[in-house]
């Protein structure tokens, strides 16, 4: 209780500096718009801001990322809900239900909830960082290797069968977007991986590119298909603030997903993506009757990824502060930053009386107080952005892919490799595959492959070790009981022999 | 009568696709199961993807069964004629708006690396927005190409100081 306390009055601090305000605002508008451009990532955000930051003083430079940070989390939210394209990986599912919404000429509506969602969600991570950082860290350290391994399985086969269509189909995205993630010298064993020799497929494929040449460019292929189909439609751009129940009306799913986000980010190496992935799927079961289907522009499947998706921001923190383990790429570099300011994190952060924990819980808590009013700005005219005609639209994406991909790592052949898997993603979608979980796949292979094999080597490579461990441990169990029930979907069999006994 | 066809043809069209993507599969298990012989251990790096390349495969299978289910369900044949209706086929697997936007996308990735990134993007903004607009609005082909290019060399070169030459 005291360790609360001590921690509320160094987050106190942060009033007596103003710029620190300054400072956060820049580093919020700057994530926010970088979020927002498809490519430009929170990671690479954040990168820039550490090389801006580098030469500022400690408390100011925290303020800075922290704010770049939480709004850029947001920001992903923006081209998810215009254009189907995540800006960041963590706002895939965001797409499911704000992209059918800006099609009905909702995109401001959409937004707007996405706003008030991530900042819910956002603060309730914080929250849960100032209050519950020594109980989370506790039970995240209750995950094994295997643990990890089946968590991440779970995120995949989750949003194979969020895609709706065959579950074949679906899961065959997620396990080509693991080996996708193979590609390149093996981290462990410096063995090479389907490189053929070349030199440049050495580090591996870009997640960017993948993920922009999935959802960008065969997102435009199939609008080509029949551009008579393709309307532009007027938004309504009248109220941006959401209505009160729009806003409040969920606090279930918002509750719910924000706790769901805040543990899940929480776990080493997860992150927003599964969290809001799994958010996203209870909130599917758990509202029995929604007023617009799930994937057609429920409000509730927005508000279960958004706030899921920024509670993971504090959850992320727990562990890079009380253990000195970033959860994800974001915090490895706000680790990094903090190394470079000289500051030791772990878990005598919280004790050697620096104070710097409590400034830091607080400086979040800020930004995603700070966020409501910031990512309320610029809505009316993004919103326009979808009622710009197609033949502009659909040549700009794909040159805002290209920059995306190639910014990233200015390398053409990941530009190449972009728009090859933009080809592929189209004849995917249209024979009904799922892009999606191709994306997510590359995004979690590096998770998957080495805690697979880290629980492969501690079983001696043998199945039965492997599998006994599994049923062993009860955490592990339940997850692979999950995944179990994923693949097989039992309430789909029961459905199909009682529409069999009524034939 | 030609509607029919194309959704008659639908079946072939999907069972061409999966067979595409079941041979890609055999492919990447003998890959990973070349290195997983040649590294064997139990750290093997070629482990993991051979198991999720016969995932793939079995994926695959699965795709396969649920398709030949579904139309048989709709007791369609999978294609009457099927010589006959190859234009067909691929007319309706890629109409031309998309042939023409693949081709030209595939093109501008080769331009960047002929020309440079600006003048690569302008030709490809003017030339697919000229040919989507079916050669009309050409002014407004040309001030958006600009604008976008401007807006790009302001944003990424500029602020993000990200050089894209």
């Amino acid at each position: 209780m005291s360790a609360i306390f001590t921690t509320f009055l160094d987050s106190l601090t942060i009033f007596s500096q103003p710029m620190l305000f300054v400072y956060m605002i820049l580093g919020m508008y700057f994530g926010m718009y970088a979020g927002a451009m498809p490519g430009i990532s929170t990671t690479m955000a954040i990168t820039l801001m550490v090389s801006v930051t580098y030469n500022v003083d400690t408390y100011p430079a925290l303020a800075a990322l922290m704010g770049c940070y939480v709004a850029g989390v947001y920001g992903g939210s923006r081209s998810a809900v215009l254009l189907n394209i995540p800006g960041t990986p963590a706002s895939v599912a965001t797409a499911f239900d704000g992209y059918p919404l800006a099609k009905q000429g909702k995109a401001a509506k959409a937004l707007g909830v996405t706003a008030i969602q991530s900042v819910i969600g956002g603060i309730i991570g914080a929250v849960a960082l100032f209050l519950a950082a020594p109980i989370i860290t506790k039970f995240a350290l209750l995950f094994a290797a295997r643990d990890y391994f089946l968590l991440a399985l779970m995120g995949i086969l989750l949003l194979a069968t969020l895609s709706g269509g065959s579950m074949a189909k679906c899961a065959f995205g997620g396990f080509l977007g693991l080996l996708i993630g193979c590609i390149g010298m093996d981290g462990s064993t410096a063995v090479h991986r389907f490189t053929f020799g070349n030199i440049r497929l050495m580090s591996g494929i870009s997640t960017v590119a993948v993920m922009l040449g999935m959802f960008g460019i065969s997102e435009v292929l199939m609008q080509t298909r029949d551009m008579s189909k393709v309307e532009v439609i007027k938004q309504d751009v009248s109220r941006i603030i959401p209505t009160f129940k729009d806003a409040f009306g969920y606090m279930k799913v918002t509750l719910e997903s924000s706790a769901i986000g805040t543990i899940v980010g929480a776990l080493p190496g997860t992150g927003g993506a599964i969290a809001a992935l799994i958010a996203y799927d209870r909130a599917k079961k758990s509202v029995k009757n929604p007023e617009v289907p799930f994937g057609e522009g429920a409000i509730e499947g927005l508000c279960a990824s958004e706030s899921a998706n920024n509670a993971a921001v504090g959850g992320a923190l727990i562990p890079m502060l009380t253990l000195g383990i970033p959860g994800d790429q974001v915090t490895a570099l706000l680790l990094a930053s903090l190394t470079m300011h000289g500051v030791v994190t772990g878990p005598t952060l919280m004790t050697n009386g620096s104070g710097l924990f409590g400034v830091i819980v607080g400086l979040c808590l800020i930004a995603n107080i700070l966020l409501l009013p910031i990512s309320l700005t610029g809505i009316k005219s993004f919103a326009k952005i979808v009622e710009v005609p197609k033949e502009i639209l659909l040549p700009i994406i794909i040159v805002l892919s290209v920059v995306g991909s190639y910014s990233a790592t200015r390398n053409l052949f990941d530009v190449y490799f972009m728009i090859g898997c933009g080809l592929l993603g189209y004849f995917m979608k249209l024979h009904g595959f799922s892009t999606g979980t191709v994306a997510l796949g590359i995004i979690l292979s590096s998770l998957i492959e080495l805690n697979f094999r880290k629980a492969w080597v501690i079983s001696k490579g043998n199945i039965v070790h492997f599998f006994q461990q599994i049923v062993t441990h009860p955490l592990s169990l339940v997850l692979f009981l999950l995944v179990i029930l994923m693949v097989v979907r039992p309430g789909k069999i029961i459905n199909k022999m009682k529409q069999k006994k009524h034939n | 009568m030609e509607k029919q066809t194309i959704e008659k043809n639908l079946a072939i069209r999907e069972y061409v696709f999966i067979i595409i993507l079941t041979v890609f599969s055999i492919a990447a298990i003998i890959a990973s199961a070349k290195i997983w012989i040649a590294h064997s251990g139990t750290n093997s790096a070629g482990l993991f993807p051979t198991i999720v390349s016969v995932l793939m495969l079995l994926c695959c299978i699965g795709a396969l069964i649920g398709v030949g289910k579904e139309y048989h369900k709709k007791g369609e044949k999978a294609t009457d004629k099927p010589l006959l209706t190859i234009k067909i086929l691929l007319g309706t697997e890629i109409p031309f708006n998309t042939f023409f936007m693949m081709v030209f996308t595939v093109l501008y990735g080769v331009f960047i690396s002929v020309l440079n990134f600006y003048a690569a993007t302008a030709i490809f903004l003017l030339g697919s927005i000229i040919f989507l607009y079916r050669g009309r609005h050409l002014l407004r082909a040309f001030l958006v190409s600009a604008g976008t290019v401007a807006a790009i060399y302001v944003i990424i070169d500029v602020i993000f100081n990200l050089k894209l030459r």
